[in-house]
């Protein structure tokens, strides 16, 4: 079981590294400051959860 | 706005920049929160056990909490030599071991009891001295007198022990604080037991962070505080975490769709899988919950604990507040210590007439599993309760969340339920909280002291604690006022 947790961890946190390079990736394409600022805001929980710090 | 590509990235950049800085002025201070590690004195504790010696596999990790270990000072126990610890490790060995030749303390008022369960009682010695030396001398293999003067001697002289080996039966309470991290009183009121409590006769069981996992993370959606303060009578303050109901999922991740909960099978929704007293009796190798609720249980299993009492806090508009919920073996004791609640009358310092302590007792469901009042019932020996008591920062009523929410219990929201009935009981100040956990304690111990029988029949005697605050005295001093200041 505790082999099976840290696979899922292992790709949770993949998931997790790749949604935020998605983010950053979109709050530089996208030309709306409205869109920028909200990619910034959500990039904040992914990258405390990436560290597993919250 | 059109953008061209060097404003864009200027942009951008900035932006990235602001929610850089953000993220990590923010991740520093949920890093803080989660190591910060809250200060509990411990000058009258004899042993700190850890829950992985009960739980292996907890062993190094965030949830391996204390459990604080205070021995009556007149409890009778076997002075040996530590060579001879593993022959006595246990009741057995003791009473037959051949050969061994026992003194005995003549003023000791368990002497009879003592003597009865060694093989050799040699009775008539005057005083504990005399047993001291014999068992250093060597003229003596196994000396019996009071925990108070082997600790002295332990303390002394690296070469003596006390026995594992129960001479003399004694009752023992377990008190739970910090089940749910975002019910402060429980903890609070775990730690006035903990730096206060002078245990006369018996066992005195604390754990003060019963899930240590919950305090390293704060409720989601909650804007809760990540700490409150208590003022000592120094006028120092001391600091105290306000975490979660839940295990930090650092711990314990994914949830399933659905929990369900060993061994019963009863299922419950997802997020109760992280929660310790939906966990009991736990499982060695279960998931990282059901492995501390596993120490729990065996810490009483193991240390055969007469009674348990978990402390909690429920929201003001949640029916089982001020309340003690009962496994069905201990209703006699729930109904007697209701009893001496509602019958307790004094005057407060500013002449508020305290005329009882309303308090409910509720069964606990035959069907409801996971909880410590069900299974720690079914599953050990042990008396088990729960109480409550009424919490303002846990409820969904209130307006802003801070840390005079948590002490002083005051909302204009909370204000307005009230006027209008729609509470089962209005949020107080920690003080009264604190002090009616207190006295629901040790109204519990006095129920027990009546008969002092365990549920299986066996007549153990008192349990005597002294030096606890009354409910009077927290009311009128402060709940901080018994804390010690931080060293």
């Amino acid at each position: 079981m505790a082999v099976y947790y840290t696979i899922l961890t292992v790709i949770y946190l993949a998931l997790v590294a790749i949604l935020s390079v998605f983010i950053v990736w979109n709050v530089f394409k996208t030309r709306k400051i409205t869109d920028k600022v909200i990619g910034a805001i959500a990039l904040i929980m992914f990258v405390l959860r990436l560290f597993l710090i919250k | 706005m059109k953008l061209t590509k060097k404003t864009n990235l200027i942009i951008t950049s900035c932006i990235l920049v602001v929610a850089i800085v953000v993220g990590i002025v923010t991740g520093i201070e949920f890093y803080d929160f989660s190591n910060y590690d809250t200060y509990f004195y411990t000058g009258n504790v004899d042993e700190i056990q850890k829950y992985s010696q009960y739980s292996p596999l907890l062993k190094g990790t965030v949830g391996d909490s204390n459990i604080y270990v205070m021995h009556g000072s007149e409890n009778t126990v076997a002075l040996i030599k530590a060579e001879d610890a593993q022959t006595y490790a246990s009741v057995e060995s003791l009473n037959n071991h051949d050969g061994a030749i026992v003194v005995a303390v003549s003023d000791s008022d368990q002497m009879t009891a003592a003597s009865a369960t060694v093989t050799k009682p040699v009775n008539g010695l005057a005083d504990a001295n005399q047993v001291i030396n014999a068992v250093k001398s060597g003229s003596a293999t196994v000396g019996i007198l009071r925990y108070e003067d082997a600790k002295k001697a332990v303390e002394e002289d690296e070469t003596l022990a006390i026995a594992q080996a129960e001479v003399e039966k004694v009752p023992s309470l377990l008190i739970l604080g910090g089940t749910h991290a975002n019910e402060p009183s429980g903890q609070i009121t775990a730690t006035l037991f903990l730096e206060n409590a002078d245990v006369q006769r018996g066992t005195l069981y604390i754990t003060t962070e019963t899930n240590r996992s919950a305090y390293t993370h704060s409720q989601p959606q909650e804007a809760s505080p990540f700490y409150y303060e208590l003022e000592t009578a120094s006028g120092s303050t001391r600091t105290f975490k306000f975490g979660s109901r839940a295990t930090n999922t650092n711990q314990q991740w994914p949830n399933p769709d659905i929990y369900t909960h060993s061994p019963s099978g009863q299922q419950l929704s997802s997020s109760e899988v992280r929660n310790i007293n939906r966990a009991y009796p736990g499982s060695v190798d279960g998931n990282y919950t059901e492995r501390v609720a596993y120490a729990i249980t065996q810490c009483v299993l193991q240390n055969d604990i007469s009674m348990v009492i978990d402390l909690h806090e429920a929201s003001p508009e949640y029916i089982t507040i001020n309340a003690i919920v009962y496994h069905q073996d201990a209703g006699y004791l729930a109904a007697s210590a209701q009893l001496a609640m509602e019958l307790y009358v004094e005057t407060a310092a500013d002449g508020t007439f305290i005329n009882g302590v309303e308090i409910k007792t509720d069964a606990s469901p035959t069907e409801l599993h996971g909880l410590t009042h069900r299974e720690l019932g079914d599953f050990t020996n042990a008396y088990v309760f729960l109480a409550e008591s009424s919490n303002a920062s846990q409820g969904k009523l209130r307006g802003k969340f801070t840390s005079d929410l948590i002490i002083t219990g005051e909302d204009k929201f909370y204000e307005w339920a009230d006027q209008l009935g729609l509470l089962y009981a209005a949020p107080v100040h920690i003080n009264e909280r604190v002090a009616r956990h207190t006295i629901t304690v040790t109204s519990i111990v006095d129920a027990f002291n009546n008969s002092g029988t365990t549920r299986l029949g066996e007549n153990v005697g008192q349990l005597v604690i002294n030096n606890v605050p009354s409910y009077v005295e927290i009311y009128d001093n402060g709940v901080g006022y018994y804390l010690h200041d931080v060293e």
